[in-house]
Order: C-alpha cells, then sequence, then structure tokens
C-alpha cells in the first residue's frame, strides 16, 4: 500500500505540471485538472510494478483548496482514496 | 398450571416456526442448486454501477458475460472503457487495449481464488462455499436473496459483505452487490439472460 501510494504521489506530481510536446518540439505548459471548483475528471490508470501492473480508472474532483480522487480497478473495487493539495503539494 | 400450558404452547410456536425457517432456507438452496446443475452455458448483458462514497458519485461500465460449466468465463467490459477477463481452465487471459496478459492460476494462490469466486459467485454455488463465506438466506415475493459474509483474511480485507439476488422464477443471479469495507459500493444487474444457447469456443480462447 505505501508503495502504491508513493507511486499515485509521483504521478499526481508529475501531472500536475505536465508537459505536451507538440510536433514541432513546442513545449507547452498544460495543466490537465480544471480550476473550476466541483469540475470531475477521469483517467484511465495504469501502475506500473516491477511484478505486474496496477490498472483502473481514477476519478477526480476539485474542490475549494484540494483534489480528492478514487482509483479504482475496472471490476469498480477500490484500491485507494487520495486527497492533494495543490499548495502544499501534499498528497494523503 | 395454566402458566405452564401457555409456556408449552409458546415454546410449540416457536419451534415449529425456527422448524419451519430452516425448511424454507433448505428449500431456497435446494432450487438454486438445482438451477446451477443445469446451467450448462450462459451468456448475458450486464451494467455494472460503481458508487464512490468519498466523491459522492457513481460511475456506470456495461459489459458482457460468457460461462460454459465447469471452468469456462468470459467477462467483458464494451464501455466506457475496452477491458477482458478471460478464464479457462487454468489459464487467465487479461486483455486490455493492446496489451494482453496470460496467467496461469496455478502458479498464483490469490488469482486461483478470486477465479473459482468469481466463477461460484455468477452462478450461485457461493453459497455451499462454507470456507468462504457465511450466508443468510431469505426470500421475497420476487427474489431470494442471499448475504455472503467472507471469512478468508484477503477478502475481509476487501469486502463487508456481498449480496447475491436471485430471480425467484428461474433461481438464478440477477444482480450481484460488491460492498466494500469503506462504504463503496459496486451494483451488477444482469440482464438479456439466455441459458444453455449453444456459445462459440472461440470466445474462451486464452492466447
Amino acid at each position: 500500500m505505501r508503495k502504491y501510494l508513493l507511486l499515485i504521489s509521483i504521478l499526481l506530481l508529475s501531472l500536475a505540471s505536465l508537459t505536451v510536446q507538440a510536433q514541432d518540439s513546442l513545449t507547452v505548459q498544460q495543466s490537465p485538472l480544471s480550476d473550476s471548483i466541483g469540475c470531475k475528471t477521469r483517467y484511465a490508470t495504469t501502475i506500473e510494478l516491477s511484478k505486474g501492473y496496477l490498472s483502473g480508472i481514477t476519478i477526480m474532483v476539485r474542490e475549494a483548496d484540494v483534489y480528492h480522487g478514487v482509483l479504482f480497478n475496472e471490476f469498480g473495487i477500490t484500491a485507494l482514496e487520495f486527497t492533494y493539495q495543490p499548495r502544499r503539494r501534499r498528497l494523503s | 398450571m395454566k402458566k405452564l400450558l401457555l409456556i408449552l404452547v409458546v415454546f410449540c410456536i416457536a419451534t415449529t416456526t425456527v422448524s419451519a425457517q430452516a425448511v424454507s432456507e433448505a428449500k431456497i438452496r435446494q432450487q438454486i442448486e438445482a438451477a446451477a446443475a443445469s446451467m450448462k452455458t450462459m451468456q448475458c448483458d450486464f451494467v455494472q454501477t460503481k458508487y464512490l462514497r468519498m466523491l459522492n458519485d457513481k460511475m456506470v461500465s456495461r459489459g458482457k458475460m460468457y460461462y460454459q460449466q465447469s471452468d469456462k468465463l468470459r467477462w467483458e467490459y464494451t464501455s466506457p472503457y475496452a477491458y477482458a477477463f478471460v478464464l479457462n481452465g487454468s489459464r487467465v487471459l487479461i486483455s486490455k487495449g493492446n496489451r494482453n496478459d496470460v496467467i496461469n492460476v496455478n502458479q498464483s494462490k490469490f488469482f486461483k481464488e478470486i477465479a473459482r469466486i468469481m466463477m461460484n459467485s455468477v452462478v450461485g454455488k457461493a453459497l455451499n462455499d462454507k470456507r468462504d463465506f457465511k450466508v443468510s438466506l431469505s426470500s421475497s415475493a420476487t427474489e431470494y436473496v442471499a448475504v455472503l459474509y467472507p471469512q478468508q483474511k484477503q477478502m475481509q480485507q476487501m469486502f463487508q459483505k456481498i449480496v447475491l439476488h436471485f430471480n425467484r422464477q428461474r433461481a438464478m443471479v440477477a444482480k450481484v452487490e460488491l460492498i466494500e469495507k469503506r462504504g463503496d459500493r459496486t451494483v451488477i444487474e444482469m440482464m438479456n439472460v439466455k441459458v444453455n444457447s449453444p456459445i462459440n469456443a472461440k470466445v474462451f480462447t486464452v492466447n
């Protein structure tokens, strides 16, 4: 479980300042999560591990100062719930 | 004397009620077992609704299920994602997009247990799995309801309980509810059920 949390932390911190490579090699900073409160985003998620992988869906909801998220597999079984505080760059 | 007689009558009524209930539960199990035994193949569409307690939200997925007695199962999601879980004997194929992974369940105790429980739950054989579940049965006008409480530690960590709803006429599973420890719930409703229709063997191919 700690391993998954660490991997999710790395994933979220990298998502927070996503870099998109365009065809002419220009780099564009794009935030994948809207700033609108109440906005919901859904991601197909894969976490690669040395002995296999965890796949599923992550749903994130923007609230006033935090993002709440849930990762669950295709069968609907919840793997983890998390709260991300962007100002403090903290994941719990 | 009158008091003694009254106590005796109450005791008799209570005993009769308990034994009637016991007979009724036994009859329900018998019907479900008979239906499961006579089911050579089964195919259906399903709608899966995942209720997310933390986000106060839900997500709906749709798919198809194919079953062939006694060890073949294909559980395939068609929307909003493409994902297939195919069990054929001792091998499992997990297909997601372009990625296909084949697992030998004999080499993974966890997968073996998951595959067995999935198969048994779908056809209603889980009621007899005393090692895995403590079962409570009840009935209403339209359905039988079996509440399964996990007994194994790994399952207990995931689920609070599993509720199987059986169509009373056919004694077959019509709805499955998976209630997780933290309160999230997944409901799977089966529809357009076809029993004992031929199924193309390619459906269960594990490459």
